[in-house]
């Protein structure tokens, strides 16, 4: 039972999409458990990739196609995970802030999140502030990811924390920050929780920041 | 061009790279442009821009300071103090898309390199609809062909500035996909998908890039500049191995093409550089622009290593130079000056394009250090 998993996490790592999926299938005809089969296949394969991300053994295209097969391992079990109630790890909402279209970061953070079982709720790009607090208003979720590429769009950021603020919803979600222009300094400057250099440490930060809290 | 070769030069060579809003707001609140037209339209469209909430404004208005950028990189970079100005050909041209823009459903389109068709978010254009549907069908993209004609701008800047260093853009190689055709994502996974496609999308484009650099060439450029992305912070965007595979080659290809044309290569690439150093010096590249100290890069280091072989634009910090103190960030253009001058490789330069965000004190920090620089204050 514990082969196939390691199988489920070994393809994933290698990106085979079409094989993780005939295992995640192969795994539940054989009566693992479909938790078993998310924590010990899909989200043990993940873990992986990020730390070899992290530590630049794989780069950005080695991610992607590891995600794809996450997904695709996802699409067959979801059915079957809804049915047993799995607690995710937490939801994040993510987006890329208002006058931003560069997405590959916010993606990778949000794959890499899925990855290690959070509910992302993705937004997408050119996110304005008033968007932003509304999903926060409306999905509820335990962090807020807000991704910029450009020095010109990093005041969207500090306008959306100010406006989740005045909605009185600061205090309900956490929210960490990322991209290129961005650092640790202007998250603390902005009153954000947290600022993650690339996408496997936003998965180490949001774990830190919902410690240990499922949905 | 001394400086390229690391000969001895009368004052260290200056290269600006402004946003054209960046251009706006200069003309308006720091230095006026000579030409009072130009001066005169650039003031209205940034305060404007200004009044309208900058980023917050209309389509028009967020749009329109885009008309300033070839004018930014060429004249005003030029009485700013640059020695060195960037040209671009009626493919890459910035005012030629300009030309094409029109309203549609209510928003602005226009049509972009390639005929992309373009939309607008924040202060940018970007593609909102690409020209293949999958990787697979990059074989039906068909390059324009190159006259002469394309570069007229850039031949007349050359005669018109004889003594200042033209730089003609050449476009790019693996950014073409990532940033116009397949977008990152796709371009990515299609390294793993649909690597025979890419190979030979990339030897096309390379064909074509290379006439390219033959026409800047005959325009009258001294040097020729290809942008193209290859880091993010701290890391390469793809493995060297894959880099090394799918766009290393014709990056090398380009750079003999230009130099058997006579002039020297300028590359222009955003990033983590310094796994790459080794390769550009390997294929003879005359300068790397940018080398952004945000994505960790570290100047010092590549120098001495590389600083005999490969000159280096940089050390104006556009990126964290927005947050730090005018000292703080005249200390930093000084220390960069103080390891350029030490091998002569050396053209001071924004890492980036500046922006309209950085503070107005910021802004006379930059200019006065470069000044002091250039009239030897710093040794």
């Amino acid at each position: 039972m514990t082969e196939i998993l390691h199988d489920i996490a070994s393809n994933l790592y290698d990106g085979s999409q079409h094989r993780v999926a005939a295992l995640v299938r192969e795994a539940l005809q054989q009566g693992v458990a479909p938790e078993r089969i998310l924590r010990e296949g899909l989200i043990a394969g993940m873990n992986e990739v990020g730390r070899d991300f992290k530590v630049g053994d794989l780069f950005t295209p080695e991610v992607l196609i590891a995600a794809r097969a996450m997904h695709a391992g996802l699409d067959v079990l979801r059915p079957v995970l809804a049915e047993c109630d799995v607690p995710s790890a937490g939801r994040c909402v993510i987006g890329t802030v208002k006058g931003d279209l560069h997405d590959i970061g916010k993606n990778l953070v949000k794959m890499m999140m899925e990855g290690a079982g959070f509910e992302v709720i993705d937004l997408g790009t050119d996110v304005q502030p008033e968007a932003f607090v509304e999903a926060v208003r409306q999905h509820r979720p335990d962090l807020l990811g807000m991704s910029a590429l450009l020095t010109t769009t990093m005041p969207a950021i500090c306008q959306t924390v100010a406006e989740l603020d005045e909605a009185g919803l600061r205090d309900s979600v956490k929210v960490m920050i990322g991209g290129a222009p961005l650092t640790a300094a202007f998250a603390r400057e902005i009153g954000a929780d947290g600022y993650a250099p690339d996408a496997a440490s936003a998965v180490e930060l949001a774990r830190a920041l919902t410690n240990g809290r499922s949905h | 061009m001394a400086a390229l070769k690391g000969l001895p030069v009368d004052r260290v060579p200056v290269f600006y790279w402004l946003n054209p809003h960046a251009t706006c707001r200069l003309i308006a609140d720091y230095q006026p442009a000579d030409s009072g037209i130009t001066d005169c339209l650039a003031r209205r469209l940034w305060r404007r821009f200004e009044r309208h909430g900058g980023p917050e404004a209309g389509e028009w208005t967020r749009m329109l300071p885009s008309l300033f950028e070839e004018y930014g990189n060429g004249q005003y970079a030029l009485e700013l103090g640059a020695d060195v100005s960037i040209q671009s050909p009626e493919l890459t041209s910035p005012s030629a898309f300009i030309k094409s823009i029109k309203r549609e459903n209510g928003r602005i389109t226009l049509s972009g390199p390639l005929g992309i068709k373009m939309g607008v978010a924040g202060i940018y254009a970007y593609p909102i609809e690409s020209l293949v549907t999958s990787s697979r069908d990059l074989h039906t993209i068909e390059f324009p062909p190159i006259t002469d004609r394309l570069f007229a701008n850039a031949r007349k800047f050359r005669a018109d500035n004889p003594d200042i260093c033209v730089a003609v853009e050449a476009f790019a190689l693996q950014q073409v996909l990532c940033d116009y055709i397949l977008g990152m994502e796709q371009y990515m996974l299609a390294l793993y998908d649909y690597p025979e496609e890419i190979a030979a999308f990339m030897q096309r484009l390379t064909d074509w890039v290379a006439e390219i650099i033959r026409g800047a060439a005959r325009a009258g450029a001294d040097v020729v500049c290809l942008a193209d992305d290859y880091g993010t912070t701290e890391r390469p965007l793809i493995s060297m191995k894959m880099w090394k595979t799918f766009t290393y080659p014709h990056l090398k290809r380009l750079i003999a093409v230009a130099h058997e044309a006579g002039i020297p290569f300028m590359l222009h690439s955003c990033g983590y550089q310094m796994p790459f150093l080794e390769y550009y010096v390997e294929a003879e590249l005359d300068l790397l622009q940018s080398f952004q100290p945000k994505a960790g890069n570290d100047f010092e280091a590549a120098y001495e290593k590389y600083g005999d072989r490969l000159a280096f634009a940089t050390g104006i910090d556009v990126q964290r130079g927005e947050s730090m103190t005018p000292q703080e960030l005249r200390d930093e253009i000084l220390r960069y000056f103080r390891i350029g001058k030490t091998k002569g490789r050396y053209i001071i330069g924004t890492t980036h394009m500046l922006q309209y965000t950085m503070p107005t004190e910021n802004v006379r920090a930059i200019f006065d250090t470069v000044r002091e620089i250039q009239a030897g204050l710093h040794g």
